[in-house]
C-alpha cells in the first residue's frame, strides 16, 4: 500500500495541491507530478490582476519554490506533456516518449480558452488569457493610451478591463448577453460593476456580439452585429474556457464537458481521478453536476482525491467559494443558486459607498451570499448557506 | 533576507527566509507550511492564514487594522496576539520574527 505510486498529470493549482494533500495525510509511495508548463505551480488569480497591472514579479506567483517539491518528495516534472494514458496498464506516455508507470493516476489538466468561433472572420487575432506566458505577453502590450476591446464581460473580462484602465488604457467591452458578469450574480451586483466600470470610462456594450475582427490602420477593426465599429490596438476573448478531456476520453473515461467524477473525484475507470477545472463533479448533497472554475474548487477537489487514494476522511462539502477583484472593489461570492428557479435578493449596506452584500434565497433557503468590500459579513454568512430565512432574520 | 520562525501545531520549528517586501503569508506558502490555509490568496479578505505573534515581537508587528481585526474574530482560538500572516509585510526590522500557526484555520 505504501510503495505505491501516485501518478498526477497536469501541475497546476488543482495538481500541486493533490502532490502537497498525498503528504500531509502520510502518504509513503512515489508522487510524481508532470506539468506541460516549463515553470513550476504557480497561481493564475493574480494573471489578470496584480501581475498584470505591472507589479507582481513571477516568484511571487509561485504556490511553493520549486525546490520545496524536491524536499517533500515530490518528483515535480515541468516541460513534461502527458500524450497518451493507458489505465489497465497503468501507464502514461510523454510527448518525449517516456514511459511512466502509476497504481493511482489524478488528472488535473485544466481547461483552455474558448477562441471566437468561426462564424467570426478574422477572430483568431484575439489573444486570450489563461497562462504566464500569455499574461506575460498582455502585460506588454498594455500602454497608457493604447485601446484595448475586450470580448467577453464574464469574470475574467471585467478584470482586464479594470487593470487595463489602471495603466491608462482605452478599454470598450463587448459581451453579448444583455448584462455584464451574467454567469450567476445578482442583478444588484452586476449593475453595480456595469456602473463602476463606466465610471472609469470603459465602453460596456451589452447584448451586442463581433461579427467580424479585419486589421485595420492601427491594429484591428472590429465589426459588431450592431453595425458598430471599434478599432483596437488590441483584442482579447475572454468569452469562456473548454475543460481538458482530449487525454481522459482517448483512454475511454466518461466525458461530458467535464471529465465526469463522483463525490470524491473517481472517475468512471478505478484508480484514476479527475480534479480541478477539467473535472464535472456530481455534488452529493444537491445531486447536481458541477464543473467550477475556482481555485476553492481545485483545492476542494485535490484533497477530495488524495484522502480517497489514502483511505482517509475526506474534507467536508462547503459551499463554493469565488472570488474578483475589479478597481478597489472586491467581491466575494459564496454558494450557487440554480438558475432555473427565481432568487429573492435582500441587499444590506450601500451600493453608493462601495460596501454591500446581498443575500440570495430560493425557496426560502439562503443559496448564494455576494459581498462587496465586506468581508467580514461575507465570512459570517457563508456558514449559514443552506440555512432557512427565518433563522437568518 | 529577513528570517521568520513558524512554531507548528505539532510543536515543530521552522526557519524560513522571506523576501523584503513579501507577506509572512506568502514566505510560508512558498516554503509549504502546513497550517497556512491563505484560502483567499492573500489580501485581508478570509481568515485562514491566522498566526499568533510571539509577545516579544508584538510591538514591532504593531496591531491588526481594524478589517484585520473583525476576520479575526471569526479565527478559532484568536487571541490579542493573533494576526493575519498575509497582512504582516517583512522587512529588516522583522529579521527573527517568531509566530505560532494554529492548530485549525476558520475553514481548512
Ligand atoms: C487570469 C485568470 C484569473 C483567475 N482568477 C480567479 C479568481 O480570482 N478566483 C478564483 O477562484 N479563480 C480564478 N481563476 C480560475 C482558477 O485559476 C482556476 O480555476 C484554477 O487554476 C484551476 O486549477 P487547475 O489545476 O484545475 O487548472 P490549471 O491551473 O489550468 O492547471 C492545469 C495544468 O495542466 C497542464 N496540462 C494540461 N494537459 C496536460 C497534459 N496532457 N500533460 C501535462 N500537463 C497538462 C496545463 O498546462 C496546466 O498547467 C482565474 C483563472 C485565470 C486564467
Amino acid at each position: 500500500m505504501t510503495t505505491e505510486t501516485v501518478l498526477i498529470i497536469g501541475a497546476g493549482q488543482a495538481g500541486a495541491e493533490a502532490a502537497w494533500r498525498l503528504r500531509e495525510l502520510g502518504h509513503e509511495g512515489a508522487v510524481i507530478l508532470a506539468g506541460a508548463e516549463s515553470h513550476a505551480p504557480y497561481e493564475r488569480p493574480p494573471l489578470s490582476k496584480k501581475f498584470l497591472s505591472g507589479t507582481g514579479d513571477t516568484a511571487r506567483l509561485q504556490l511553493r519554490k520549486p525546490t520545496a517539491y524536491t524536499e517533500a518528495g515530490i518528483d515535480l516534472l515541468t516541460g513534461t506533456a502527458v500524450r497518451d494514458l493507458d489505465t489497465e496498464a497503468g501507464t502514461a506516455t510523454t510527448a518525449n516518449g517516456a514511459r511512466i508507470d502509476f497504481d493511482h493516476c489524478i488528472l488535473a489538466l485544466g481547461a483552455t480558452p474558448r477562441h471566437l468561433p468561426q462564424s467570426v472572420p478574422g477572430g483568431r487575432a484575439a489573444r486570450v488569457l489563461r497562462d504566464l506566458d500569455d499574461a506575460a505577453e498582455l502585460r506588454e502590450t498594455l500602454q497608457a493610451g493604447r485601446r484595448l476591446v475586450v470580448i467577453g464581460g464574464g469574470y475574467l473580462g471585467m478584470e482586464v478591463a479594470a487593470t487595463a484602465r489602471g495603466r491608462d488604457v482605452a478599454v470598450s467591452v463587448v459581451e453579448a448577453a444583455p448584462a455584464i458578469m451574467n454567469r450567476g450574480v445578482s442583478q444588484q451586483t452586476a449593475a453595480f460593476f456595469h456602473a463602476a466600470h463606466e465610471a472609469r470610462c470603459v465602453a460596456v456594450k451589452t447584448g451586442v456580439a463581433v461579427a467580424s475582427i479585419r486589421p485595420g490602420k492601427g491594429g484591428d477593426l472590429l465589426t459588431l452585429d450592431s453595425g458598430e465599429e471599434l478599432e483596437a490596438g488590441i483584442v482579447i476573448a475572454a468569452i469562456g474556457v473548454a475543460p481538458n478531456t482530449a487525454l481522459a476520453a482517448a483512454a475511454g473515461i466518461d466525458c461530458d464537458d467535464g471529465i465526469l467524477v463522483d463525490g470524491n473525484c473517481r472517475t468512471s475507470v478505478p484508480g484514476v481521478y479527475a480534479i480541478g477545472d477539467c473535472a464535472a463533479q456530481l455534488v452529493p448533497s444537491s445531486g447536481r453536476r458541477l464543473r467550477l472554475e475556482s481555485v476553492q474548487g481545485a483545492v476542494t477537489h485535490a484533497r477530495l482525491a488524495a484522502a480517497a487514494i489514502t483511505g482517509t476522511d475526506p474534507p467536508p462539502e462547503r459551499a463554493p467559494y469565488f472570488w474578483t477583484e475589479q478597481y478597489s472593489y472586491r467581491l466575494q461570492m459564496a454558494g450557487l443558486a440554480d438558475p432555473s428557479r427565481p432568487c429573492e435578493d435582500l441587499l444590506r449596506g450601500s451600493p453608493e459607498d462601495g460596501s454591500f452584500t446581498v443575500y440570495r434565497f430560493q425557496d426560502d433557503v439562503l443559496a448564494a451570499v455576494e459581498a462587496v468590500n465586506n468581508p467580514v459579513d461575507f465570512v459570517r454568512s457563508q456558514g449559514r448557506i443552506g440555512q432557512s430565512r427565518e433563522t437568518f432574520e | 533576507m529577513p528570517r521568520a520562525t513558524f512554531i507548528l501545531s505539532d510543536g515543530d520549528r521552522r526557519t524560513i527566509d522571506i523576501p523584503a517586501g513579501w507577506s509572512l503569508m506568502e514566505g510560508a506558502r512558498q516554503e509549504g507550511i502546513p497550517g497556512i490555509v491563505a484560502e483567499c490568496g492573500g489580501g485581508a479578505l478570509c481568515s485562514t492564514c491566522h498566526v499568533h505573534v510571539a509577545p516579544e515581537w508584538h510591538e514591532t508587528t504593531g496591531p491588526a487594522s481594524d478589517l484585520e481585526e473583525a476576520l479575526l474574530g471569526l479565527a478559532p482560538g484568536a487571541d490579542e496576539h493573533s494576526r493575519l500572516s498575509c497582512q504582516i509585510e517583512m522587512t529588516e526590522a522583522y529579521d527573527g520574527l517568531t509566530v505560532t500557526v494554529p492548530e485549525t484555520q476558520a475553514t481548512g
